[in-house]
């Protein structure tokens, strides 16, 4: 074997500077990004433990009313109940729940702004009303339920198999995805030792491969559910009721009476 | 060059890997990790390479504290990538260029060495460790041990003074472990530095001076070989 003579020797270069904060930030950017996402696994069970199925009903039915609603009492009632909620998570999880709905909110306000100038103020109050108590539920819904579990939920509503499958292995996809961007902007850190003219390019590059291991990745996984003798069926999740989830159904029910008796008030006033 | 003190580590979630490690390695020695799985060789070497940091205790790499601080210094980080080169355990996720050439000339690029200087490189790296048949394939869509030796081969394209490995055998053919044991051995000749986890004994009695275990994060025992 011949060993390559500036191999054995000292290296005297040193790394030339270089602007790269583009690289390093867009790096750090995505990294805390992702690892945020990840966390979605990590989470503990939240205290209000009702099962998916009836915490998946519950936001469904919240959103449709809430968005439905014509009686502004309505909106105002049940968000008064869900800041009550909110009242209850530590700083830094409300933090977390908060910041998709906080987001909405400013956009909404951003595209109403015009409805104030030709004297719409009501437009103004109950759009981003609505959309900040829609999204702050799903949310809460999506910080205190593991993905997986939606699968078992969906299923117990009777989605169809091929439609599970298809939900299932991009939940797997995104989950892969995330995985191999940390680990390949480690590699690209660890190797990213001088100065790059071609940013664009190594960035691109480095995605689109990426892209295509995850694909892969995702595809192993599959393979490996077969060879453990899945056969594209989802069973059906079958948890039993417990006493807390009766709560979650009368929650339901009080939400719906509650639309219900509302609407009919505001029609009869006008 | 490398100086552990009493190091632990936590991962996110309470798992506790390494436990008060205290470890010197001079420059120019060859140091072997082994230990059962999951004794925490992995995350040690991690720390040396700067992307994890203790969560107690203190790591110097030649006399700087590499903590995250340091390693914001851009000019001070990509040296010290530089002179500290690291294969993974998983090589899947050290490959992300869209061809084997490329992937090895990454590094000297980077350096801004002449294009004539990187090819020359890229060459004799392929040579090197045999895969001059693979130059314009996709690492991603190449066997297990081949993506090793691309991983080692766009490692040593930027010629390291340390070299650190995780399982630099595993998943290799005899003849291939042959190869990588020879390359090794004349790496120590060069007075590289060669910090490596294995579980593979013959690697322990050629390569390693120093021969380090671990056992549940901790370290048991130290001998030196002859
Ligand atoms: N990302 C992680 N999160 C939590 N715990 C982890 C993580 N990675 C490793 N661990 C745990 O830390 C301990 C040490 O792991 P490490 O990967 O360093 O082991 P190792 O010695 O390299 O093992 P092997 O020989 O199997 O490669 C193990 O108990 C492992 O379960
Ligand atoms: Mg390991």
């Amino acid at each position: 074997m011949q060993v390559p003579q500036w191999l054995l020797q000292e290296e005297r270069i040193t790394p030339p500077k270089d602007r790269d904060a583009f690289i390093r930030k867009s790096a750090a950017a995505l990294t805390y990004v992702l690892t945020k996402a990840r966390r979605i696994d990590e989470r503990q069970r939240s205290r209000i433990a009702f099962s998916t199925q009836i915490k998946l009903a519950l936001t469904l039915l919240f959103v449709l009313l809430v968005a439905a609603s014509r009686n502004f009492a309505f909106v105002e009632i049940v968000g008064v109940a869900l800041l009550v909620l909110l009242a209850t998570y530590e700083q830094e999880k409300l933090a977390r729940v908060l910041i998709l709905p906080i987001q909405a909110l400013i956009i909404s306000l951003i595209i109403l702004a015009p409805s104030l100038l030709l004297g719409q103020t009501r437009a103004f109050v109950v759009v981003p009303c609505k959309t900040f108590l829609t999204t702050t539920a799903i949310s809460l819904l999506a910080y205190s339920t593991s993905w997986n579990r939606f699968t078992c939920a969906f299923k117990s509503f009777g989605a169809p198999d091929s439609a599970l499958f298809i939900f299932d292995l991009t939940l797997k996809y995104v989950v892969v995805l995330g995985e191999i961007c940390l680990e390949t902007l480690e590699a690209v850190r660890l190797r990213s030792v001088g100065r790059n003219r071609r940013k664009a390019q190594t960035l691109g590059g480095i995605v689109g491969v990426a892209f295509l291991r995850a694909q892969k990745s995702a595809q192993e996984q599959f393979d490996a559910m077969t060879c453990r003798c899945f056969s594209g069926k989802y069973r059906r999740f079958k948890a039993p009721m417990r006493k807390i989830d009766l709560l979650g159904v009368a929650l339901c029910l009080g939400l719906l009476s509650l639309f219900i008796y509302l609407e009919i008030a505001i029609r009869c006033s006008n | 060059m490398f100086e552990l003190t009493n190091i632990s580590y936590t991962y996110v979630g309470g798992v506790s890997a390494l436990d008060d490690v205290s470890l010197r390695v001079e420059s120019g020695r060859s140091v072997a990790l082994t230990g059962a799985n999951g004794c925490g060789k992995t995350t040690l070497l991690r720390i040396l390479n700067g992307l994890i940091f203790p969560t107690k205790g203190e790591y110097r790499f030649e006399g700087t504290k590499i903590d995250k601080q340091a390693l914001k210094d851009a000019q001070f980080a990509k040296t010290f990538h530089r002179r500290v080169g690291y294969v993974f355990q998983n090589v899947d996720s050290q490959l992300f260029c869209g061809s084997v050439e490329d992937e090895i000339a990454f590094g000297p690029r980077q350096l801004e060495l002449s294009e004539q200087e990187c090819r020359q490189r890229v060459d004799d790296c392929l040579a090197l460790l045999e895969i001059e048949h693979l130059r314009t394939r996709a690492p991603y869509a190449t066997s297990g041990g081949e993506k090793r030796k691309i991983a080692f081969a766009s490692v040593l394209s930027l010629n390291p003074d340390a070299l650190v490995m995780d399982e630099p055998l595993a998943g290799l053919d005899a003849s291939t472990q042959t190869l990588i044991i020879e390359l090794l051995k004349k790496l120590r000749e060069a007075k590289k530095t060669l910090i490596f986890a294995t579980h593979n004994e013959e690697l322990v009695q050629t390569i390693a001076d120093t021969r380090v275990r671990l056992d549940f994060g901790k370290v048991v025992d130290v001998s030196q070989s002859t």
